[in-house]
């Protein structure tokens, strides 16, 4: 199907709808118009559309386990994941807090254990599950 | 959708802790290991954060690996009735009283 095709079947049915009076002139520019606002919403909801992007990690299944979480500044802490939000934002339990050595980062300068606390999601550098029982294998 | 929403109200969410803590001691552990320790009057979207009777804490870095013991480390700085810690560094926020000197 061409545009031209379909063009050209319009007017043929406009022009059957001025024979029968039902259409009067006027109404062609109207419905023209008319037409134009809904071909811009379909070109808008084709933009919206593309791939979903969901959480690429979803933090749901870690809940209530052991997470080990880098930060900037050569923080990391672990501890049981509590909650989460959308900005990565999370509510760790029993965490314990170990920083390393800017120009060493084998080197643990201090470790200290936070209880409850706060992660900022925006200066969060890595997450990864299951801490404890990676350590108890190691 | 709504199951999810259901689940979200059951969990306390990370900024929700934050609110209950207003009016409460917080530690705000920033990059650069400094630390901020005061009474949380309030944040905002970005997690400024405003403390009351605030001090920055630091702790000794000389001790390579060595010293593993915890220490709630030195006072290096005490700040007047209010003190706004940008929200750009702050890593944790850990609420709760601590003894500091």
């Amino acid at each position: 199907m061409s545009i031209q095709h379909l063009q050209d079947q319009q007017e043929e049915e406009i022009a059957a709808a001025r024979e029968t009076q039902v259409l009067p002139p006027l109404t062609q520019q109207q419905q023209q118009k008319s037409a134009e606002p809904k071909h811009k919403e379909k070109n808008k909801s084709k933009k919206l559309q593309g791939p979903k992007r969901d959480q690429i990690l979803d933090l749901e299944k870690y809940k209530d386990q052991s997470v080990r979480v880098q930060l900037a500044g050569n923080i990391t802490v672990t501890g049981v994941l509590k909650s989460y939000d959308a900005a990565m934002n999370m509510i760790l339990d029993d965490a314990v807090e170990y920083v390393a050595d800017e120009l060493d980062l084998s080197k643990l300068l201090r470790k200290r254990t936070l209880g409850v606390c706060v992660v900022r999601g925006t200066l969060l550098v890595l997450v990864s599950p299951n801490y404890a029982a990676l350590a108890s294998s190691n | 959708m709504s199951t999810n929403e259901e689940a979200a109200k059951q969990v306390l969410l990370p900024m929700e802790l934050i609110d209950r803590s207003i009016n409460e001691h917080v530690l705000v552990i920033t990059t650069g290991g400094r630390e901020y320790y005061g009474v949380l009057k309030g944040y905002d979207d970005f997690v400024n954060v405003v403390l009351q009777d605030g001090i920055e804490i630091k702790h000794e870095t000389t001790a390579h690996g060595a010293q593993l013991q915890e220490s709630l480390g030195e006072v290096v700085n005490k700040y007047g009735k209010e003190m706004l810690v940008s929200g750009q560094n702050i890593v944790m926020i850990v609420p709760g009283q601590r003894d500091y000197v």
